[in-house]
């Protein structure tokens, strides 16, 4: 005999068994419910019936959702005679749509759809009133995803069948009934589900793009596709959210407004058993002979069985872990080659970066972010018109790093000198490849480690640049996609050079940050800074938090202080 | 003092290189389970199997999910057309792939025994998790249920199959049907509101605390309303058939003939019954001349509704009524003819 507080108890799996303990829970589910609430909102098209939900995640209105819901439906393409001239191709832009979004508060909004995620659709909106800061808006911040276990309690909330003329949510309650699900392309731009979590929370139509929340609030992932039986008319309790973790490798391209651009491995791999083997194994069926991975030794029949940092288990396995990824993003292969007369040979690892996923959606959008590479260049070109305005004749500059306790770094560059100095050891650079070490009021020769380190400071930090370097080196670049800094969307540039080098900019044309490749680290490391404060931060972790910046062009480093110190 | 110190660094060291050794089947690393719905999942998801088989023709599916019962490889699911002699295969949760014999079929519920095969069994690295029988049906209404299965195929290999949470509905056995099949489990089915979808049949429907209570069935729809509802057979109903398989194997899976002797009566009334997958109701055709039907007074397109307190709602009903009488027994029949229902006493006799 079980009493009805004990089932809520046992709803909500803390291990209670009193009334008081129940309705505790209960106090707790509420409250995290009536804080998440207000974020949630419903996304419309200004002049079209139907809609989706959509969650605010970020006090200044950026909004995620699905790029179905932003997406403009299908046309049946009219027969066309022999003879018959082209139509004129419909573009359809959806970088510039104006959608209507309706927030609990029951008013309408506009917003502006900034980035898209065609390949696994995602779509981030900006709040109109957010982007003038005219209002701040309540929002939910994105969690965990890979934290989620199979029986966690998540809430699903949306706007299922535009049920809420006032815009409040509809809130399902379910548990997660898997984690790290593939679900391959479908819909009429093939659209992936490459890490989904699935959910027996009922998720309906309209539900799509609102949100999935913990227990702790904490946006998880978004709602964007079901599982259907007999023709749509059952309701069969099995949902998929796109994971957070996902969103949040993708949200630096979406929020900066970019197209966000996923990176494959260029192969198809099998999970399969070969006559004579005890185990299945993840076997390359084909790959292009012009791949990146095949260019580095990988061939047909090669087994891989290692990526980034675990053991690649099964096909679905390495396809969810490479579908999360964007393009160029580096990433650890290990493989095993096969041998003539059977069997496989020793493990090798290669390090390369993903290519370019097409995803069948940047062909006929005409939209600038999809644009091959040559106009990519005009696009950074116009983009470079702010950039470094009123720092053009100024030919050196002062760079302080300050940390949390009394530690200091100075950087002072002059024409081609550099001075880098942490109040113990300060190195100069004197010409290309020249430099030395101030140690003890000495000059000492540098070690090779100090001269790289001096060369990269000196060809990499643009801070220091003058504004009519910075121009013309951004003039070569090519745009590759966006990137936060300190939580600001900034655009980022690739500039042809040694050490992978790019550089980030505001839409303002203020300097961001850059990007490198750290030959000892053998990793990239971002520099990216947004008004005083600075992080250097590689492998997604920050290496110094609560250290502040400064870039001064006034007063001129002196050139005294670049000379050898007299013995 | 210094060997202390050296053999208990040795000893450290040793966990710590055990514990990277550790098996990850799925290389995600999941974080431990904390509530006791977690942690029930976790518990029984090794004991649970993926069965794949021969099929996949339009709607019929070639997966679905079995249990592992014994520690011997007796894994129990439900009796599907994919369910076949020499096609079917079952992936344990760490994604190894056995071959499995087919015991025969346990008719009354609809379930099937495999057993993983010798040479397969010997291959396992680890000892199998087996689920033990809850014979405790006192669960009421309302309990919380988990059910877990591979709906739609999800999962494969090493990866985990679907849970999903509702509550027990109701206990039933009346108008349940599905497709255009009656239902032929006759005894009661435990419904839940835990979805259940293609490829969960043959999973496991388990409560909070972890009791193995229920088989997942088919989704069966009531005849009244056409409603679907996700269905378990209950694991008391098993508990024998599991049982006679573990003890005596293959001979244990044939059910031993029943001693009650049902003896034939005589009624010499022939219903018109087209044969069909569905049970048509009990329209009678025509009736022997001279019979105890004849002496009733049935007539050609009369309905029988009752015989006795017992309902008869189709032919198949009528038939299943009949072996509870002997020859000689008077039983009163109620049967509708045109808007009329009439009733009259029939004594059975011997079949000549």
């Amino acid at each position: 005999m079980i009493s009805l507080p004990l089932f809520l108890a046992l709803a909500f799996p803390q291990e209670l068994g009193s009334l008081e303990a129940a309705r505790k829970t209960q106090a707790q589910r509420t409250a995290v419910i009536a804080k998440a609430m207000p974020s949630v909102c419903s996304v419309m098209a200004l002049n079209s019936p139907g809609g989706g939900s959509g969650v605010i995640i970020d006090p200044r209105g950026f909004v995620v959702s699905n790029f179905h819901v932003v997406q403009k439906r299908g046309k049946k393409k009219k027969p066309r005679l022999e003879g018959q001239p082209k139509p004129k191709s419909t573009k359809f832009n959806p970088a510039n749509k104006v959608m209507k979004i309706g927030l609990p508060d029951g008013k309408l909004y506009l917003a502006d759809v900034l980035g898209i995620d065609p390949g696994s659709d995602l779509a981030i909106l900006l709040l109109r009133d957010g982007r003038d800061g005219k209002k701040t808006f309540p929002y939910s911040p994105l969690g965990d995803s890979d934290k989620l276990l199979v029986g966690e309690t998540v809430f699903a909330m949306g706007n299922p069948f535009l049920l809420a003329t006032d815009f409040k949510p509809t809130l399902t309650w379910g548990i997660v009934s898997g984690t790290h699900r593939y679900q391959p392309g479908a819909g009429n731009r093939m659209l992936v589900y490459p890490d989904c979590i699935q959910v027996d929370a009922p998720v309906n139509p309209g539900n799509s793009g609102g949100p999935l929340f913990n227990e702790k609030g904490e946006v998880v992932g978004i709602n964007g596709r079901i599982t259907i039986r007999d023709r749509g008319r059952v309701n069969t309790g099995v949902g998929f959210a796109i994971a957070s973790n996902q969103i949040r490798n993708f949200l630096g391209d979406l929020m900066a407004g970019r197209h966000a651009e996923h990176g494959t491995l260029d192969l198809n791999g099998w999970y399969m058993k070969s006559p004579g083997e005890s185990e299945a194994k993840v076997i390359v069926q084909s790959t292009f002979a012009d791949s990146r991975a095949s260019k580095l030794g990988l061939a047909i029949g090669d087994q891989l069985t290692w990526f980034n940092n675990d053991k690649v288990t099964s096909a679905n396995q390495l396809a969810t872990r490479v579908g999360v990824l964007p393009a160029e993003s580096w990433i650890t292969l290990g493989f095993k080659p096969h041998k003539e007369n059977g069997g496989f040979a020793e493990e090798r690892r290669i390090t390369f970066r993903l290519a370019k996923l097409d995803t069948g959606s940047s062909r006929n959008d005409g939209d600038p972010r999809l644009a091959p590479e040559k106009e990519r260049r005009v696009a950074a070109a116009a983009l470079s018109r702010n950039v470094g305005k009123g720092e053009e004749k100024v030919d050196g500059a002062t760079m302080t790093f300050t940390g949390p306790g009394d530690e200091k770094i100075t950087v002072q560059r002059l024409g081609q000198k550099l001075r880098w100095s942490n109040g113990q050891i300060t190195l100069v650079r004197t010409g290309i490849r020249q430099g030395f070490k101030i140690f003890k009021g000495k000059a000492v020769k540098v070690t090779k480690e100090e001269q790289s380190k001096l060369e990269r400071e000196f060809l990499l930090n643009c801070f220091l640049w003058r504004g009519e370097d910075r121009r013309s080196r951004l003039k070569e670049a090519t745009v590759e996609g966006g990137v936060l800094a300190l939580g600001y969307p900034a655009i980022r540039f690739r500039v042809p050079g040694p050490s992978e080098f790019e550089m980030f900019f505001f839409q303002d044309g203020s300097p961001a940050g850059y990007r490198y490749r750290d030959q000892l680290r053998k990793q990239l490391v971002d520099v990216m800074v947004h008004g005083d404060d600075v992080w250097f931060v590689a492998d997604k972790k920050i290496l110094t938090k609560g250290w502040k910046a400064k870039v001064s062009h006034d007063p001129l480093p002196k050139p005294e202080i670049f000379a050898r110190p007299s013995q | 003092m210094r060997l202390l110190i050296t053999f208990t660094a040795s000893v450290v060291i040793a966990g710590a290189l055990v514990g990277q050794d550790r098996e990850t089947f799925y290389a995600f690393n999941d974080r431990a389970p904390k509530t006791k719905l977690e942690k029930t999942i976790s518990k029984v998801l090794p004991s649970i199997v993926k069965v794949h088989g021969a099929s996949g023709l339009k709607t019929i599916q070639s997966y679905s999910t079995g249990i592992i019962v014994s520690k011997q490889g007796h894994i129990l699911t439900l009796d599907l057309i994919l369910v076949q002699v020499d096609r079917t295969k079952i992936a344990l949760h760490d994604g190894t792939v056995c071959e499995v014999d087919v015991y025969p079929a346990e008719e009354k519920c609809g379930v099937r025994m495999l057993k993983i095969k010798d040479d397969d069994f010997k291959k396992l690295k680890k000892p199998l998790v087996p689920m033990s029988i809850s014979k405790k049906q006192k669960h009421r209404n309302g309990t919380f249920v988990v059910s877990l299965g591979n709906c739609f195929r999800l999962a494969e290999f090493s990866e985990k199959v679907s849970a999903t949470l509702g509550v027990i509905v109701s206990r039933m056995n009346t108008g349940l049907r599905y497709r255009l099949m009656d239902v032929d489990y006759g005894g009661e089915l435990i419904v839940t509101d835990a979805p259940n979808n293609p490829g969960h049949y043959g999973g496991g429907l388990f409560t909070i605390r972890g009791e193995w209570i229920g088989l997942n069935t088919k989704i069966v729809e009531s005849t009244e309303t056409n409603s679907q509802v996700s269905a378990a057979i209950p694991t008391s109903e098993l508990a024998a058939y599991v049982g006679r398989c573990i003890k005596k194997g293959r001979a244990g899976a044939i059910e031993p003939e029943d001693e009650v002797v049902v003896v034939p009566v005589h009624h010499g009334i022939k219903l018109f019954d087209h044969g069909r997958r569905v049970s048509p109701p009990a329209y009678v055709e025509r009736v022997k001349r001279g019979s105890p039907g004849r002496k009733v007074g049935l007539k050609p397109d009369d309905l029988i509704v009752k015989i006795d307190r017992h309902t008869i709602r189709t032919c198949k009903d009528f038939r299943r009524i009949l072996k509870l009488y002997k020859p000689g027994q008077a039983v009163q029949v109620t049967f509708k003819r045109g808007t009329k229902i009439k009733q009259s006493n029939m004594t059975f006799e011997e079949v000549k």
